[in-house]
């Protein structure tokens, strides 16, 4: 269907002119004579235009004969609009743009259609106000990637978590956790639908419906106070001023899949309610009947071909006062890995030497994920006059994801039980948000801007089924011949969920004092209402007379609940709580823009106010709990400039960063060793950073940025043991102190005629200190254990991220080689001392390209990653003695997992217009 | 010579009456006192009239009967004394626990136990020999258990008769126990706390009936039937608990009667150390669905102790000491603190080759002593190495203990399994019996908790050479 539509829009577009003649010239800086590439180039109420290129010039191809209005956009530059008259011959216009200077306050909300090239994202760099990092939608449409989350990796000092299949998830910005970051979609904050924490899943987010993806380093008064390490500032397609079509659709290939079956499942009768809940009542009994088997009835997928749509069509209408994007995505893949684990028990030994690594046997792992990822995207504005502007902006997020893990249990035994678990897990994330925004020229110097936001995330895990099979070898009655039996093991379902609703508004004034002063005041409030449902059952397969269950087929299987009690739901688990929170700020902001300097500077004041209701029992400490505090937080941007192409930036802001919701609450998850729980004297971290950077900016997108950062953090949460009463020691996130965290950044963009090289690097260093168990012996000989203190780097920081691309553009032609460096750094950090589980540095090489044809408006795309079929290998720094098992090629180190997930490849069809 | 004889005659006398004299003497009796022992009693006495729920203190009353329709809190300082006789019946209606962050003393006497139990609405004993495990409701859970929080000081549990407990959690009212996981009949998490369980009786549970994080105990002369229904173990020790396990009678567990292991040992707690004697342990380990998770007692983990006199029949598998960190039969196995595990004197009947073949696991490091019977040298291959694969057929019926009442061949309508209470069977030893004096007393208890009649042990009863539980001498177990 979708494809028809495709088709018809195609032919209705590709009807031609026939008199025609084309326009031509240069676009530069009235003052500097700079050849101002990127900046574009149309001739209003139609579909002509064109793009600036490396040479500083334009060609607008075909232009029918008539009279015609000329408009010429910059960012950063006053729009010159000119008449002109086509007929037979080649019209020739040379235009110089004068500077707008006042037209890039901080991160502007609206934008234009031209912001998503590259020499566009370069300037705005330039211009910002802080520091940031932008990478535009055309960069976006020429990367490997399709998901914002494998973006953010080439933008520097940013490095990704990726999940079981590789593919990028959370993003650590210049060393700090994913706990020290948030997303912003077109500048405002958006919740997240993970279960416990704040920060937002960005595989969520389809790459295509980007007009730029901003990563801000430095933030301003007028930004949200929660982020030290950076926010991401997803900037949708905006309303353009003309009719903008786009249209991709493309195929492809997991490389994985050819060495083994998609293993799949069904999710069309999985109810999203769990049986108590259809029930209406936690006095219901459920009945084996209740659950549906089809998450267990695991199906190859012939073809798994993945198929990738996007469609936007843009425009301004009525009389040019309303303009609108639709914009849509599609994306459904299938993605595999191979792992092997080397399975660690949970407690070291304290013999040879303390914490020595404990293995209980490998264990192989076989994923196969299914993905569908839905995002839609409205922006409409409607221009009332000169002075009066109102926004409205929808969004509407859905990833569903399907996940399905075969875990063989290990393949040395030879006599006895060998389990082979399953795990088919259903996930539906969603995030939608409205945004209804005005824009007001109150008086010449004073305007008004203001937005009143709805967000909504949520998560829903429902039918998450766990099915294991054990392989019984015994010995046959001849004594020799090994008999295998197979029988069923017990059954788990689970249901969770998560909402997490915003209601926000914003309202920021500000006052032009004098040419280049301009004063700001500005506020937000934010309420927000969070709760989590979690809900299990374990149906029993213990046949009467309490013998084991020989397997078959699942369908044959009988489930019964023993003992009865099991069929009650478990709704009293700790995972089920509501958390609300109420943040209010306020902020003055200064801003002077004269000669070669820009200060901007100011506070913001945000108070906090958050609250819970847990599941544990009246008679325990902190079943509710409500924390407040207010924090000032005030910052000062300084650039100065060093020519027309150079700047010199030096910032200061102070950021916090909240607990998790659930950090909070002191529910306790018992474990074999240790227990987990939360902390109510958790205190939020706050940050003092300060950021110099020099900036040159030598032509078109060509620069060289080179920086640095430190980072000053009190109250880093990390985990740790803590006595919270008399031997009730338990594993918690604690407070530890001040960290620092400091580096060095490096981008760099260079073209010499068709080649271009670019890339980043980023140095972090960070230390922090942390309590950790040491299980050993003491003078006796009897074991003992205690609380030492280790050092060590933030979980996630890699010492070295960098990023180079290989880049060749010719007419029509351009193509990238993209390498992505992911140093060494901490994945799991170990509740004992000297086990932390550290990732290997990781390499991956991508490769895209893009042809285009049809006088630009098609172009056909490839896009290939994991080139070299990079795994992903994770190590705990001890000596190694083990003999016998895989990936073991180190005396220093013991590889305890090694992740394989092959090429992948896209081949594309895009329409533009 | 006439002269000679009378002289002869005189010196017998003498000695004749010396001797009776003596002995007369020695057959005198100094007075014998029987009075009545005072009624101890704590606080105020509690209400029969109101149904316990919340915080309570003082005296429950001798003969009365209590009806428990929440969870009980014997707060830090408190006390609560449960006088003999007492009946504390649970409702059902919740898996209801006594958390004791004070002191819990339930003093029954041979003659007037307490029962911590459900009313027979709610659930009855099935003593039907090869009852449906899955319908048998002692593996369901009526109520939860007796815990001591991190702060408790100490919980004495004489002559009392905890049946049914062991349930599936609702909002766990302790701190190391999650929302919704299986209680544990008596548990408690506090190195320094004292636990007595004496002279009792533990039936039922779905899991452990008894699993210390932590404490100081003496378990000995009880009971324990039918624990476990898929598996679980009589004592489940984890990392932090010290004491003697010893002179408990143990059929029909899931898996293991003692199981010690030092997991999540903490800063300022103890290694897990526990001496396992003199117990008798008759057809454990068949309600483990899984392959290779032991039958008799297990050393795993970190713990150390020993294990001596110890009476095993029909066993699934035989004392396990997991000597290298591994997988067995699918199970990851941990090592225990093995050069810190005495043992010996121990004690193997078995029905069947199966078994046989499992009396020094396969796999597991279990050295066999030349103390133990059957004599390993009469059954093992020479040059046997600790954990081998042998061929125990000569032993399969052999050395048979001769219990006062149970069949030996066990040779029930069904399987071993089936015997999983004492009911009409009598495990007390016949006096020709090849158990009787074959044992030690060359090792000390452990001497962890105090001796007292109300906050203590009574007696912490030294080893035996009779084998089990029973020992001729009457002082073992007295049920």
């Amino acid at each position: 269907m979708k494809r028809h539509l495709l088709f018809l829009l195609f032919s209705l577009l590709a009807i031609g002119a026939a008199m025609a003649a084309p326009v031509r010239g240069t676009i530069t800086d009235a003052r500097t004579g700079e050849s101002l590439v990127g900046a574009s180039v149309l001739l209003i109420n139609t579909r002509y235009g064109a793009t600036v290129g490396l040479d500083g010039s334009y060609l607008i191809k075909d232009v029918p004969a008539g009279p015609y209005k000329l408009a010429v956009r910059m960012i950063g530059y006053k729009t010159v609009e000119q008449d002109i008259s086509v007929g037979t011959a080649t019209v020739t216009k040379n235009i110089t743009l004068a500077e707008s200077g006042s037209d890039l306050s901080e991160v502007v909300v609206t934008g234009k259609g031209e912001r998503e090239s590259e020499s566009s994202t370069r300037k705005t760099e330039q211009k910002a106000d802080n520091v940031l990092n932008i990478i535009g939608a055309k960069a976006i449409s020429l990367l490997p990637d399709i998901t914002v989350a494998n973006v953010l990796q080439r933008v520097s000092g940013v490095s990704v978590v990726r999940n079981a299949t590789g593919d990028g998830q959370f993003a650590v910005i210049r060393g700090m956790d994913r706990r020290y970051n948030y997303t912003l979609v077109n500048g405002i904050k958006i919740p997240s639908p993970d279960n416990k924490n704040r920060y937002v899943p960005m595989d969520i987010f389809p790459a295509d419906l980007l007009e730029r993806l901003e990563v801000v380093k430095a933030l301003t008064p007028s930004m949200e106070g929660d982020a030290i390490g950076g926010a991401m500032n997803m900037v949708m397609r905006s309303a353009p001023d003309y009719l903008v079509v786009n249209a991709t659709v493309s195929g492809g290939y997991s490389q994985l899949l050819a060495t083994r079956p998609f293993s799949g499942f069904g999710a069309s009768n999985i109810n999203f309610k769990s049986p108590s809940e259809v029930a209406g009542s936690n006095l219901y009994a459920a009945k084996p009947s209740d659950f549906s088997l089809q998450t267990a009835q695991y199906q190859d997928v012939k073809v798994p071909v993945n198929s990738l749509l996007s469609l936007s069509i843009g425009n301004r209408v009525l009389n040019k006062r309303l303009g609108f994007l639709v914009g849509g995505s599609y994306q459904h893949t299938y993605r595999g890995s191979e792992s092997s684990f080397l399975r660690l028990y949970g407690q070291p030994a304290p013999d040879p030497v303390p914490n020595t690594p404990q293995f209980e046997f490998v264990e192989k792992r076989s994923y196969s994920y299914e993905q569908a990822r839905l995002g839609l995207n409205l922006k409409t504005d409607y221009v009332f006059n000169a002075n009066n502007r109102l926004s409205l902006y929808g969004l509407f997020m859905q990833l569903d994801d399907k996940q399905h893990r075969t875990v063989l249990g290990n393949q040395t035994v030879q006599i006895g039980d060998v389990t082979t678990t399953n795990r088919s897990v259903f996930r539906r994330q969603n995030i939608e948000n409205v945004t209804l925004q005005g824009d007001h020229t109150l008086t010449g110097k004073l305007k008004l801007n203001w937005s009143a936001v709805y967000s909504l995330a949520k998560s829903q895990t429902p039918n998450w089924t766990d099915l294991s099979v054990t392989s019984r070898t015994a010995v046959g009655p001849d004594g020799k011949t090994p008999q295998v039996t197979r029988y069923i093991d017990n059954i788990s379902y689970i249901w969770t969920r998560n909402n997490d609703r915003d209601l926000a508004g914003y309202a920021n004034l500000s006052y032009a004092l004098q040419p280049g002063i301009e004063l700001s005041v500005g506020g937000m409030y934010r309420d927000k209402n969070r709760d989590n449902y979690y809900n299990d059952y374990q149906l029993a397969t213990v046949l009467p007379g309490g013998d084991r269950q020989v397997f078959t087929t699942i369908d044959k299987a009988i489930f019964s609940f023993r003992p009865e009690s099991y069929a009650y739901p478990d709704s009293t688990n700790a995972n089920n709580y509501m958390a609300k929170e109420q943040v209010g700020a306020g902020y003055v902001q200064g801003k002077y823009d004269r000669g070669n300097w820009q200060i901007l500077g100011g506070v913001r004041a945000e108070n906090t106010h958050q609250s819970y209701v847990s599941q544990l029992p009246v008679t325990a400490i902190g079943k509710t709990g409500s924390i407040s505090y207010l924090d000032i937080l005030p910052s000062l941007h300084l650039k100065y400039r060093l020519s027309a192409r150079e700047n010199l930036r030096l910032s200061y802001f102070r950021g916090i960063s909240r607990p998790g919701y659930f950090e909070l609450v002191p529910a306790s998850f018992p474990g074999d060793f240790y227990t987990e729980s939360g902390n109510f004297n958790l205190k939020h971290s706050v940050a003092d950073n300060i950021d110099a950077r020099y900036e040159f900016f030598p032509r078109g997108s060509e620069q060289l940025l080179v920086g640095a950062f430190v980072k000053n953090i009190q109250n880093p949460i990390e985990y740790g043991f803590s006595d919270l009463a008399q031997n009730n020691i338990v594993y918690q996130p604690i407070n530890y102190g001040n960290a620092l965290n400091y580096g060095a950044e490096l981008v760099f963009s260079r073209y010499i005629s068709n080649w271009g090289v670019s890339g980043n690097y980023t140095y972090t260093h960070s230390r922090i200190t942390t309590t950790k168990r040491v299980y050993g012996r003491d003078a006796n000989g009897s074991t003992v254990v205690t609380n030492e203190q280790q050092t060590r780097p933030l979980q996630g920081q890699s010492d070295h991220i960098a990023n180079l691309s290989l880049i060749y553009k010719k007419a029509g032609f351009d193509a990238q080689l993209a390498w992505v460096y992911t140093g060494k750094r901490i994945n799991i950090v170990s509740a004992y001392k000297d086990l932390d589980y550290w990732q290997r540095g990781t390499s991956q090489v991508d490769f895209s390209a893009e042809k285009r044809f049809g006088g630009g408006r098609f172009s056909v795309f490839a896009k290939l990653t994991n080139l070299l079929n990079n795994p992903i290998i994770v190590d705990i720094l001890r000596p190694n003695t083990l003999v016998g098992y895989p990936d073991q090629n180190s005396k220093n180190r013991i590889t305890v997992q090694k992740d394989v997930f092959n090429q992948t490849y896209l081949l594309g069809l895009r329409y533009k217009r | 010579m006439q002269m000679k004889r009378q002289i002869q005659a005189g010196w017998l006398a003498a000695i004749v009456i010396t001797g009776l004299f003596a002995g007369l003497l020695g057959c005198s009796k100094s007075e014998s006192v029987q009075v009545s022992a005072p009624l101890y009693q704590v606080g105020q006495a509690v209400s029969t009239s109101t149904p316990l729920k919340g915080s309570i203190k003082g005296t429950l009353k001798a003969d009365s009967t209590y009806n428990v329709t929440g969870d009980v809190f014997i707060n830090e300082g408190d006390t609560l004394l449960i006088q003999p006789g007492v009946k504390v019946l649970f409702d059902g209606k919740g898996t209801w626990y006594f958390v004791v962050k004070g002191s819990l003393l339930s003093l029954g006497t041979q003659a007037k136990p307490i029962f911590f139990s459900v009313p027979s609405s709610v659930a009855v004993k099935n003593e039907t020999l090869g009852s449906d495990p899955t319908t048998d409701p002692a593996y369901k859970g009526f109520w939860g258990g007796i815990a001591g929080e991190t702060t408790f000081k100490n919980i004495i549990i004489k002559w009392t008769h905890l049946d049914f407990g062991g349930g599936k959690l609702g909002t766990s009212p302790v701190s190391f126990l999650a929302n919704g996981a299986n209680a544990y009949t008596l548990t408690s998490k506090n190195s320094d706390g004292v636990v007595v369980l004496e002279d009792s009786w533990v039936y039922g549970c779905i899991d452990d009936p008894c699993r210390p994080f932590g404490g100081k105990y003496n378990i000995m002369r009880n009971t324990f039937e039918k624990c476990g229904f898929t598996g679980g173990e009589a004592f489940n020790i984890k990392g932090g608990t010290v004491g003697n396990f010893a002179y408990n009678m143990i059929i029909g567990m899931a898996t293991n009667g003692p199981k010690a292991s030092n997991d999540g040992q903490a800063p300022n707690q103890p290694q897990t150390n526990i001496l396992m004697y003199n117990n008798t342990m008759v057809a454990n380990g068949y309600r483990r669905s899984a392959d290779g998770r032991g039958g008799s007692l297990n050393f795993e983990n970190g713990a150390k102790g020993g294990f001596y006199n110890n009476l095993m029949v029909d066993s699934k598998y035989g004392p396990r000491i997991v000597g290298a960190t591994a997988t067995y039969s699918g199970n990851a196995l941990v090592v225990a603190d093995t050069a810190n595990i005495k043992y010996g004197y121990n004690y193997n009947y078995v029905d069947s080759l199966k078994m046989a073949n499992q009396i020094y696991p396969v796999g597991f490091t279990t050295k066999p002593q030349p103390t133990d019977i059957p004599t390993p040298s009469t059954f093992l291959p020479a040059g046997y190495k600790v954990g081998q694969v042998y061929d125990g057929s000569a032993v399969v019926g052999k050395n048979n203990p001769l219990f006062v009442n149970f069949p030996l061949p066990y040779v029930a309508s069904k399987r071993v399994a089936d015997a999983s209470f004492v009911g009409n069977f009598n495990f007390r030893l016949q006096p020709t019996s090849p158990a009787l004096g074959k044992g030690t007393t060359s090792f000390t208890p452990l001497s962890v908790v105090p001796v007292n009649a109300n906050f203590g042990s009574t007696e912490i009863t030294p080893p035996s050479t009779d084998m089990g539980c029973y020992p001729a001498n009457g002082k073992g177990n007295l049920h």
